[in-house]
């Protein structure tokens, strides 16, 4: 086994030096790893998310196994046991979420004919904008604004994409809620 | 990728001198000797059979007793290499023929005298109280030290370590009682271990887990 020019005996001594505290040689040998890992769930795990995770829960199980590991035996199959269960029981996620999930197209719109839009009435958003929270202002500029991706957005602002989605429905639950209050007003 | 390479870092910055679990033969000893032990216990409560000296030179009791015995140390080992990642697989089948021999030979010495053997009560098939004291105890070290490791086959782990219970129960309730060793009784105290081995397996789940040390997803994700 070779990976990144780190071969399994050296990633059998990077393993034996982690059990004993060596923190860089910890660090050395999970990065190496890694390409290892997401071998295994590539293929297996469509979104790209459900493959992140799988390799962080595998690092998790990694961590718990360490004592498990006998200095001179392969690392090959030590590992390969730790990343199969831990797909295993990603996989058994997935189809459980699948079941009661509907995956969301963002292109399926594009096919169909839209109506003709209606020009819609010019409203200045900044004023409302600014009575939302923090979180939930960030979240409706960035997306639905300067239009960036989930993805984009979370690289840019370290929120989960999760979070944003959750604080992008509250925020325009927000706006409609202070745009129905504004129009009550007058 | 930026929280799986924050994740190595806080896993490496975390990282303590690991206690190394010893390989899985001197692991099966300390549970054996335990077990003993646990035996050794029940017999000052319940008395060591009356006749242990003359079945001892019994060659058909001894081997009876050494087939129980040998079972129940290879279904400990299978269920400790089932706990370490990478282990070969032969490991954890060995105990399998052995458990199938040892029905074998019980169902052939009971054949014989079938008909005019009648089929024990539940009542009367274990001892109520070195069985269940035996059985559960020795399970629970076995547990105890596979907690430990690695719960890479939970379902497994918890069917072998209930019938290697079985089996060290089976082999000490031989030495404390002397109504226990009809070949039928022993054929059917084998189908009822192992039966409740594969019943009770699913429980390996709850008892076995991955655990979420110091770091865990979600925390990091709120960072």
């Amino acid at each position: 086994m070779s990976v990144q020019g780190v071969d399994g005996q050296d990633l059998g001594l990077l393993l034996v030096a982690a059990q004993d505290g060596d923190r860089a040689s910890y660090a050395a040998f999970l990065r190496a790893v890694l390409p290892l890992i997401r071998a295994v769930g590539r293929g297996k795990l469509a979104r790209p998310a459900d493959l992140e995770d799988f390799v962080q829960d595998t690092l998790l199980a990694i961590h718990q196994s360490l004592p498990t590991f006998q200095p001179g035996r392969p690392v090959g199959p030590w590992l390969g046991t730790i990343a199969r269960n831990r797909l295993s029981d990603a996989l058994r996620r997935t189809y459980r979420r699948r079941a009661v999930e509907t995956e969301f197209d963002d292109g399926l719109a594009d096919t169909v004919a839209q109506p003709e839009a209606d020009t819609p009435p010019s409203i200045a958003l900044g004023p409302l904008l600014s009575q939302l929270p923090e979180r939930q202002r960030l979240a409706i500029d960035m997306l639905k604004l300067r239009g960036m991706s989930l993805k984009e957005a979370s690289d840019a602002s370290g929120v989960s994409i999760g979070a944003l989605k959750v604080a992008v429905h509250r925020g325009i639950a927000g706006l409609r809620h202070l745009l129905r209050k504004d129009n009550d007003h007058g | 990728m930026a929280d799986t390479s924050h994740l190595i870092d806080r896993l490496s910055s975390e990282a303590v001198p690991a206690r190394r679990l010893p390989p899985p033969v001197l692991r099966l000893l300390r549970w054996a000797v335990a077990s003993l032990a646990l035996m050794a216990l029940a017999t000052t409560w319940h008395g060591i059979r009356s006749d242990l000296g003359a079945v001892a030179g019994d060659p058909a009791w001894l081997a009876e007793q050494v087939l129980a015995l040998v079972t129940a140390l290879l279904a400990g080992f299978a269920a400790i290499s089932f706990s370490v990642p990478g282990r070969r697989g032969w490991e954890r089948l060995v105990w399998l023929p052995m458990a199938a021999f040892w029905l074998l030979v019980m169902w052939e010495s009971a054949r014989p005298t079938m008909e005019t053997q009648a089929i024990p009560e539940m009542a009367h098939l274990f001892c109520p109280y070195c069985f269940p004291v035996i059985s559960i105890g020795s399970a629970l070290f076995l547990g105890a030290d596979m907690r430990r490791a690695a719960p890479v086959a939970p379902v497994r782990m918890m069917a072998l370590l209930l019938i290697a219970g079985g089996g060290m129960a089976m082999f000490g309730e031989r030495l404390i009682h002397d109504d226990l060793d009809a070949p039928l009784l022993i054929a059917i105290q084998i189908v009822a271990v192992v039966t409740v081995g594969a019943l009770l397996a699913p429980l390996g789940r709850v008892l076995f887990r991955w655990r979420r040390p110091k770091v865990n997803l979600q925390q990091k994700a709120m960072e």
